[in-house]
């Protein structure tokens, strides 16, 4: 593996927050690498630090919220150390980003053309009427219909489908080598929700950027992503060529979620759903943070804390019951009527 | 847009013919006797005969029932006669228009400055969030708040011009008066200080201002502040919204983030409440006038109030209803000019 | 309001010191107004009969019983000596006015006998020339001031009721009983002559303030001792603050409730008068409704009231609108509860807090006009304790050497609007996520 060949490195990421309640590790020791024109998921539940994780990443994190530890290594560069001027140059240039609600998101006072051009005219350098052409044919391309006639309009009179096209729209505008997708889909209907992949994937072919794509949804996931990490408590559990970890879980958690996910295709009695929810920040167990949700725990992960393992070739584990799981999943599949 | 502003137009007369109808009848609680005196000067009516005040009464419809009195009062309004000022000496709408400079002169003058100011302090405090710059002046306006405006004037003119004489009570000195009276200097508007500078007397500018300078600082420190906490507040909720994460993550420098972006939205609520920040400049202006003898309109209705001088004061409700449904209005048309979801309404 | 919350709350305002500050302030504030009698004890007027009972009591032996008899007695004559003689005829005037009603007596008759009463000066000739001039108000306001004579009658022989048990109480008893009776006599004299504490007494018939003193502890200023008004000055602070918001705010609530519960055209209604209300500038309504009432506390608080409550009307409104929808009210309706009671027991116990929260925000802006309209002569009458009409008298006396008229009264302001100010604006920042304004 040449590090200095990939796109991104993140190397240990830690993000606190600072608290009324103390101090929060929202992210305690992230670590994976990108490569040019992959497709990245990174998956949890809410609170598991994925969103941390990428705004650490852009460094807009807010107020109280700072970068403990970690590299994050952009074509070479720590992005951490870099002074405000530069960072600015990279957003929205080198690395783009699109939010979960289109609505909030999107300036209520400016026209979605104004909000598109800026990033034209501030990294590109173009004039005004250059910009608003480029502009129309972006929301072509992602398949806005009258581009002409939209790209006047107020946020509030596009629907959802077409406020989050037009973010994409804002986000590939200067061509970006990263376009980093925080639950893009979530807030929108399940048949946009499908239009709205369909059009992430065409553009990434067509532009060759690499996406880091936020979610918490494994359907999704599975459509989309090359590989994948999956997150807990700030802390990766599981991570791998996606493939693999669908047909081979390594991590009680991740099999949980994947059988959280309803199926029509299979007989079940009951939707199975993972015992428990996210504890607040302060609250995770000692020892392996999922404890006290796991099926499979004992004494020793209780009380000891599992490092990350390589597994297989590229594919990671952090767990001490990684052979019982394996016994249970045979046991399950075989059961499973095809 | 246009419609809008079409609708609110509209509006007026209606608002203007509701509160004509609760001045008149809160007038007429007044009793017949007293309301003659409302219309004409005392003195002369004493040396009317019978029939002249008879023919006073059926113009004004004393005489009349209700309703016809009503009309008639409303003609005699749209006509301009208001009645007859006890303490003005004149007809009403005379004494009103001849001292209104003086008063506009003061809100102009503290207009601009309180607008500008709150909103460029209250957006730094917002940025600067919880330093020292930021509790400095959350303390300035709570103090500010409290203050009531008459003892906030009443403490500058003992320490400014009692202690220190720099500035005076009053419009203008007496030598600056003297030169306004004489034929070197013509009058354009009524305000000393726009005359002064179609005149090209620069003395008499500095003169006049030196007298508007304590009164402006009282009306303002009251309005500073309210308008400083409202853009502050708004300001720090505007910088926590999705739309300004998203305006950095595009690259936007930091400066265009906070006054393109955030700014706009932040002074939404600042524009509604402007609306009551005009009548707040009535009011100061009433205060402010008689701390510090000024002739203008304010003085003239505390004046009236005080000596139970019907018919100006209710001139001067009417005046000030005007300039308060006018100043709405351009309030809400500033709304829907910044807001466009306000404009498709 | 469970516990946990209340703790909480109560945390946050401890961990505050702006918010302390306001609570502090307040609390002094209220302090002083409730001791006002002790700090600044009012000039009781002294009537030198009672005067001598009140130094016979206390130096009290059984020999002075006479002397405290006589000294009662002496009083009762002096004070109501004409009553007594004059009430017969005044009932022979009530009896007439009767018969005159039932058309048994003439015109005539009435005129005469009002005559003759009116010669003797029983009654005022007032009453004469409003006989002629509009019988039927006459006869209201005569029955009226009849009613107001027969009632100092009545105190009159209680009084001499009492007296005359004292004389014949044993002389075990005697002490306490006539300490009782000196006591309620007081106060009854003290209402017949009108004495009000809030005005505050002439010290000296000098209009130039004078400096503070050991005996004019923050000076003089119209004539009148300051420290008495600013102390005094306080209750009026809180009287006019408290009663204001306290109608106001029912008005608006109660307003704004049917407003929002019954929706439609009483809402349309209701809210078109609010707006109507609310174009007319505050300051200047109150200038206005001054003008026609009258000046007087009770026109300003009067006049603060009418043009006061649009703000709650519009607030409570808005809260009763979105918890109108919400599932609990829904599910009381299905039961069949009536509209009042889901108003009293669901909605309004849930939506009052903002307005609880604005109302005290409100105080401090209220006691600041009330003062602005004093200031202007609008208010309190010449020598009331009132803040306000306090720094109108400095408006003559505006220089360095007189700071203490105006800086001490302003500074006793500035302090209790302060106050108020801050314990609102902390009570707002504890309870903002549960606010919907």
């Amino acid at each position: 593996m040449d590090k200095n060949n990939k796109l991104l490195v993140v190397e240990n990421l830690k993000t606190h927050f600072k608290t009324e309640d103390g101090e929060v590790k929202a992210v305690n020791g992230l670590s994976f690498e990108l490569d040019y024109g992959e497709t990245l998921s990174i998956v949890g539940e809410s609170g598991s630090g994925k969103s941390v994780t990428v705004l650490s990443l852009m460094r807009l994190l807010d107020e109280n919220g700072y970068i403990a530890d970690g590299k994050l290594i952009y074509k070479g560069e720590d992005l951490k150390n870099l002074p405000d001027n530069k960072m600015r140059k990279i957003r929205g240039k080198e690395i783009a980003m699109i939010f979960q609600e289109p609505m909030t998101a999107l300036n209520p006072l400016f026209t979605i053309g104004f909000q598109i051009m800026e990033p034209i005219k501030i990294h590109l350098n173009k004039k005004d009427k250059e910009a608003k052409q480029m502009a129309i044919g972006l929301l072509k391309k992602v398949g806005i219909p009258e581009p002409e006639k939209r790209v006047d309009q107020y946020p509030h009179e596009l629907s959802g489908g077409m406020r989050q096209r037009a973010m994409i729209a804002m986000a590939l505008s200067c061509n970006p080598k990263i376009l980093i997708a925080d639950e893009p889909t979530t807030a929108l209907d399940v048949t946009i929700q499908a239009q709205i992949l369909e059009l992430i994937k065409e553009l990434q072919k067509e532009y060759g950027m690499a996406v880091i794509f936020i979610t918490h949804d494994l359907g999704v996931v599975a459509e989309v992503s090359d590989r994948a990490v999956v997150m807990y408590g700030g802390e990766v559990f599981e991570q791998g060529n996606i493939i693999e970890i669908f047909k081979k879980p390594k991590n009680p958690y991740t099999w949980g979620l994947m059988n959280s996910i309803p199926r029509l295709d299979l007989e079940k009695e009951r939707l199975w759903a993972i015992p428990g929810s996210v504890p607040s920040a302060a609250k995770f167990p000692k020892g392996c943070k999922f404890s006290n949700r796991c099926f499979l725990k004992d004494d020793k992960c209780i009380n000891d804390h599992p490092e990350l393992i390589e597994v297989e070739k590229n594919h990671l584990s952090r767990c001490f019951k990684i052979k019982e799981l394996e016994n249970e999943i045979i046991k399950v599949r075989s059961g499973d009527s095809l | 847009m246009i419609t809008y502003i079409v609708r609110r137009l509209l509006m007026i007369p209606l608002l203007l013919l509701a509160i004509s109808l609760v001045v008149f009848s809160m007038g007429q609680l007044l009793g017949p006797d007293l309301l003659v005196s409302a219309y004409i000067n005392p003195n002369v009516a004493e040396r009317m005969t019978a029939e002249q005040l008879n023919s006073l009464k059926e113009k004004y419809g004393l005489n009349d029932p209700m309703p016809v009195r009503y009309a008639k009062w409303l003609s005699n309004t749209l006509k301009g006669d208001l009645g007859w000022s006890q303490v003005g000496k004149e007809p009403v709408l005379d004494a009103i228009l001849n001292r209104l400079p003086y008063s506009i002169e003061i809100a102009l003058w503290a207009l601009f400055p309180i607008i500008g100011f709150s909103i460029w302090m209250g957006v730094k405090a917002a940025v600067k969030h919880n330093t020292f710059f930021d509790h400095f002046i959350r303390v300035f306006t709570l103090i500010g708040w409290s203050f009531p405006d008459f003892v906030f004037g009443i403490f500058i003119l003992l320490f400014f011009y009692g202690v220190l004489g720099w500035f005076p009570p009053g419009v203008i000195s007496v030598e600056g008066f003297q030169i306004m009276r004489s034929p070197e200097f013509t009058n354009y508007t009524g305000m000393i200080t726009i005359d002064a500078i179609f005149n090209w007397r620069w003395d008499i500018f500095i003169d006049g201002l030196r007298h508007l300078i304590a009164p402006i600082l009282t009306i303002s420190y009251l309005w500073w502040a309210y308008l400083l906490r409202i853009t502050r507040a708004s300001m720090l909720e505007v910088m926590r919204k999705d739309y300004v994460r998203t305006a950095r993550a595009k690259g936007v420098s930091e400066k265009n983030v906070v006054h393109k972006h955030a700014k706009r939205n932040a002074l939404i609520p600042v524009v509604t409440v402007s609306g009551q920040f005009i009548i707040g400049l009535i009011m100061g202006v009433i205060i402010v006038e008689t701390v510090f003898n000024r002739p203008g309109f304010g003085r003239l209705t505390a004046n009236a109030a005080q000596t139970l001088d019907y018919s100006t004061v209710m001139g001067s409700l009417l005046f000030t209803s005007i300039i308060m449904i006018v100043g709405n209005l351009i309030v809400d048309v500033t709304y829907a000019l910044i807001d466009p979801r306000i404009r498709l309404e | 309001m469970n516990k946990e919350e209340i703790k909480r709350a109560l945390r946050k305002i401890v961990k505050n010191p702006t918010a302390m500050l306001g609570f502090v302030l307040l609390i002094i504030f209220i302090i002083v107004a409730i001791l006002a009698p002790i700090i600044a004890p009012p000039d009781y007027p002294i009537e030198s009969n009672l005067k001598e009972v009140e130094d016979a009591l206390d130096d009290f032996d059984l020999s002075k019983k006479t002397d405290i008899l006589f000294y009662f007695n002496n009083y009762l004559n002096s004070e109501y000596q004409f009553i007594m003689m004059d009430y017969p005829d005044l009932m022979e005037l009530k009896d007439t006015l009767t018969k005159y009603e039932k058309n048994e007596v003439s015109f005539d008759e009435l005129y005469f006998l009002t005559s003759e009463l009116a010669s003797y000066y029983i009654i005022d000739r007032y009453y004469l020339n409003r006989l002629t001039e509009n019988v039927n108000s006459a006869l209201k306001e005569l029955k009226r001031e009849i009613s107001r004579q027969e009632n100092i009658y009545k105190e009159a022989i209680r009084i001499k009721t009492e007296i005359e048990k004292l004389e014949n109480t044993s002389d075990n008893n005697f002490k306490k009983q006539a300490e009782t009776l000196h006591k309620n006599i007081y106060k009854s004299y003290i209402k017949k002559i009108n004495y009000d504490p809030y005005i505050m007494r002439k010290v000296t018939n000098r209009n130039e303030p004078q400096p503070p003193s050991s005996e004019y502890k923050f000076g003089v200023s119209g004539g009148r001792d300051i420290f008495y008004g600013v102390i005094w000055g306080t209750r009026t602070g809180f009287k006019i603050g408290l009663i204001v918001v306290l109608i106001s705010s029912s008005v608006g609530i109660f307003l704004g409730s049917i407003a929002a519960y019954f929706g439609g055209i009483v809402d349309e209604i209701i809210m078109r008068i609010t707006d109507i209300f609310l174009s007319i500038p505050f300051f200047l309504g109150a200038m206005v409704i001054t003008t026609i009432l009258g000046t007087g506390l009770d026109k300003v608080m009067i006049s603060m009231t009418v043009l006061g409550w649009m703000i709650t009307a519009r607030l409570i409104r808005g809260n009763i609108l979105q918890t109108k929808n919400e599932q609990y009210v829904l599910a009381a309706k299905a039961i069949g509860v009536s509209d009042w009671k889901i108003i009293i027991m669901h909605i309004l116990p849930n939506t009052i807090f903002p307005v609880i929260i604005q109302a005290s925000m409100r105080i401090g802006g209220l006691v600041i006009t009330a003062a602005a309209l004093s200031f202007l002569g609008l208010g309190s009458p010449q020598g009331y304790a009132d803040w306000g009409s306090i720094l109108s008298y400095s408006r003559d006396w505006m220089s360095p050497e007189n700071w203490y008229i105006i800086v001490i009264p302003g500074v006793a302001m500035i302090l209790f609007v302060l106050a108020w100010n801050l314990v609102g604006d902390s009570l707002r920042d504890i309870f903002d996520p549960k606010m919907r304004m």
